[in-house]
């Protein structure tokens, strides 16, 4: 109840009515697996480097339809994520302005809710491009994976901590790891943990 | 999973790294990935498919009615006949939890017909699908130097000139180019020569040839060649078998480089060639014995290299011969040299023998010759060979048996009574001698004797027969649905496949009056000969090739393990590619004992 009131009021805040279609309707058996590379943790001064997102249809991970941006950053981006993420000033040089690159992926995402590893992070930082932009925050579901996890872990093993680091998730579901890290390869993993999850009743 | 990571994905599966660039990246972009849970039913022949499936992971089995022929599993693709041929006769079924990539059928047929090579593939006849596999396994498994052509390796140039150019001229040509030798061309009676250093210094120097006069006579021909294209490895044995420091390099016949040994031994870290010189420099029965050990340790080193087993078993088959020649000349005195021949016979006859096997070996005496004079040094030749790690012939079909070592006329005796009336002792015998080669000695007594093999069996219909009919005599361990039929998982390849083969085409060499010993070598002849068609003839010699194969590999990782050696390999034991080839080469065998059944009319004798 809460929610929706909260949703009806972000509603009322959206100040471009060409971006409706983000309060519509969706496929029903449709959500995005999105994930981001940004210039460090803290989503004020902070910014995005790339987007990764990805349609999953069912059981169905549509890899033939993914979105994949590379961003400009306002400045240049510091040595200390540069290791990290291992996305170098060069690399971005072709990368897209940051609000062209917020247009397109909400044109991507529709509706659809949106699934991610520790989500609540990524929709910060997007949201620190959309509500100047359009005066909401994004309004679509939100559905953290490690949070599914742990909701079927913790019925056999009440007591105890569970680990939800990603590549121990991974594992621990037997799935298999890509390559290296980037948004658009985690995008892939964490798809890939929704869907197995989606399908098993218990750990 | 990011481009790079999928694209290099799937150019591990064969044959997806068949694709260009932009086809790959093509097909990257049509793929999705799909989960399927356990006991899911993909397609049937009641549901056709829709998408080439590949495994990430997870296996799939495919079921023909309720039997269970085939389990994919990770990096395995199916089913590309289900989506050329729009039906399927079995059914795919999810065995374990399935993630996988899905290419939708009209991007896969795209690809198919946008790549030749890629359709190729997936539509080409057995014999080349097999070719296609087994070029894959070699690219995978083996070590760069064995798959290298001699156009991969460093050619240097060559210097050319005519016969009437100057020594001191060719000489500055050769300086100038940084080559090692000079090629002469259009020479009195020749069309090539070479001039290498030594030559000159041999003339020059030492014979004071004045050093400006032409170089066309003291050129060395005919000068040895290797085409381009051909492996290096063969170039390797061609500097072994002839001892040689440098190679001619051509391309159809014209001349394109020099390869030196120099060049190719520095892939090479084994140094066979020191193996041949060690056994041509040997002077002692113990410097020779030490020589066909290190032959040993290399070949132990191929292996564990992955080098393609007939290029051992020619190595092999090149090496010891020189071992047998040179035993040869240090145990007979000098003047008996030329009044004998050293023959060896079966499998080693036809080059096909690997790892130690047993001696087949036999001498053949001049008439005007007192046999009893070699009895000494044949026994002393099996003892030695014994002491080199060769295992005695369990028929005793050796030199140190009087039956192997008697004068000609004696053999052509036996000739005729192994070609009347012949028991199954005296077919395995003519057999075995009909493959035999010259190791050494006078080479004419053994052409004459089969040359008398030869005239015994001509027009002899039945006795042909007789002797095909050793082909037939076993069942192939194949059965109605392709299923392989073994007893305790284990399959004997040697009467299930090989030796069908080998007497099968021994026959038709026989009745075809083919000298060649080796099977291999027999079947181009056959095909040449119209006997044999070529697609077909192409698929026997793979399906031949697979089971040594396939034995090879059981008995290597036997002897790593100490059993012993028999012809049964453990079906368990082999991956999924094997498997089909596997069956693919019975089925050939199948194929041909048809066809001998028909061209010798077995079924007129019993």
């Amino acid at each position: 109840m809460l929610k929706r009131l909260l949703n009806h009021l972000n509603h009322k805040k959206l100040n471009d009515e060409r971006y409706e279609f983000l309060f519509g309707d969706y496929p029903e058996d449709e959500v995005i697996v999105f994930d981001t590379e940004t210039t460090g943790l803290n989503p004020k001064k902070d910014e995005i480097l790339s987007i990764g997102a990805l349609k999953i249809k069912g059981n169905k991970i549509l890899t033939s339809e993914k979105f994949e941006l590379f961003v400009k950053p306002s400045c240049d981006i510091n040595e200390e994520s540069i290791k990290i993420h291992q996305i170098r000033n060069i690399d971005l040089q072709n990368g897209c302005e940051p609000l062209d690159a917020i247009v397109q992926f909400l044109h991507f995402i529709g509706a659809r809710p949106v699934v991610g590893y520790y989500i609540e992070f990524d929709v910060k930082m997007i949201n620190k491009y959309i509500k100047p932009l359009l005066g909401i925050t994004l309004p679509n579901r939100q559905i953290e994976v490690s949070g599914i996890y742990h909701d079927k872990k913790i019925k056999f093993i009440p007591e105890g901590t569970i680990d939800l680091r990603f590549d121990v998730i991974m594992k621990d579901l037997g799935l298999p790891i890509f390559g290296k890290h980037d948004a658009l390869n985690d995008a892939v993993m964490t798809a890939m943990m929704y869907i197995k999850l989606q399908n098993i009743s218990k750990i | 999973m990011s481009m790079y990571d999928l694209e290099a994905f799937l150019r591990s599966i064969h044959p997806f790294q068949l694709l260009s660039k932009q086809e790959i990246g093509k097909a990257i972009g049509a793929m999705n990935i799909a989960y399927y849970k356990k006991d899911t039913t993909l397609f049937s022949p009641q549901s056709s498919a829709e998408f080439l499936y590949i495994i990430i992971k997870g296996e799939v089995g495919e079921y023909y009615e309720d039997e269970l022929i085939k389990v994919y599993s990770k990096g395995n693709s199916f089913d590309a006949d289900a989506l050329i041929y729009g039906k399927s006769d079995d059914s795919f079924v999810v065995l374990e939890e399935l993630i996988c990539y899905e290419l939708k059928k009209v991007d896969f047929l795209t690809l198919l017909d946008s790549n030749a090579s890629f359709k190729a593939y997936f539509i080409q006849d057995l014999a080349n699908k097999i070719q296609s596999a087994k070029q894959k396994e070699y690219t995978t498994e083996l070590s760069g130097f064995m798959m290298a052509r001699v156009q991969d390796s460093y050619l240097h140039e060559p210097t050319i000139v005519e016969k009437e150019c100057s020594i001191m001229d060719a000489l500055r040509q050769m300086e100038h180019k940084k080559s090692s030798c000079i090629i002469v061309q259009n020479g009195d009676d020749y069309t090539h020569g070479i001039v290498t250093d030594s030559v000159v210094r041999r003339h020059v120097l030492f014979n004071e040839y004045d050093k400006n006069a032409a170089i066309g006579p003291i050129a060395l021909h005919p000068i040895i060649t290797i085409e381009v294209d051909d492996y290096l490895f063969n170039a390797l044995l061609s500097f072994t078998k002839h001892s040689i420091k440098r190679i001619v390099v051509t391309r159809k016949g014209e001349i394109v480089g020099i390869l030196e040994q120099l060049d190719l031994l520095s892939y090479f870290a084994n140094h066979t060639y020191l193996v041949a010189v060690q056994i041509r420099k040997a002077e002692t029965i113990d410097e020779l014995k030490q020589a066909s050990f290190d032959l040993i340790n290399i070949i132990k080193k191929l292996h564990a290299k992955g080098t393609k087993v007939d290029y051992i078993a020619k190595l092999i088959s090149e090496i010891n011969e020189k071992i047998y020649e040179k035993l040869y000349h240090m145990i007979v005195p000098k003047e008996l040299w030329h009044k004998a021949c050293l023959i060896v016979m079966g499998s080693e006859g036809r080059k096909e023998q690997m790892l130690k096997t047993d001696q087949d070996n036999a001498l053949i005496i001049d008439d005007d010759m007192d046999a009893s004079v070699y009895e000494p040094y044949m026994k002393r030749f099996t003892e030695v060979l014994i002491d080199f790690g060769f295992p005695p012939c369990e028929g005793n079909i050796m030199v140190s048996n009087a039956y192997w070592c008697k004068p000609m006329r004696e053999y052509k005796k036996e000739i005729t009574r192994w070609c009347d009336m012949p028991s199954m002792e005296d077919v395995m015998n003519l057999a075995i001698f009909f493959d035999a080669l010259c190791v050494a000695g006078e080479a004419k007594m053994l052409a004459e004797l089969k040359a008398s093999i030869f005239e015994r069996t001509r027009g002899q219909d039945v006795f042909m027969a007789n002797f095909a009919k050793a082909a037939v005599a076993f069942e192939t361990p194949i059965g109605m649905f392709t299923n392989l039929i073994a007893n305790n998982n284990k399959i004997d390849v040697k009467k299930g496949g090989i030796f069908p083969i080998v007497q099968g085409i021994r026959s038709l060499s026989l009745q075809q009056g083919i000298e060649e010993t080796d099977t291999v070598s027999r079947i181009k002849e056959l095909i040449h000969k119209g006997i044999l068609d070529e697609d077909f003839a192409g698929a026997l010699a793979e399906a031949f090739d697979t089971l040594l194969n396939l034995r090879l590999k059981d008995r290597l990782a036997r002897s790593a393990s100490g059993t012993a050696f028999d012809n049964l390999i453990d079906i368990t034991a082999l991956n999924q590619l094997e498997l089909e080839l596997l069956k693919d080469s019975f089925k050939i065998v199948n194929k041909f004992k048809k066809f001998l059944s028909h061209h010798f009319k077995l079924s007129m004798v019993s």
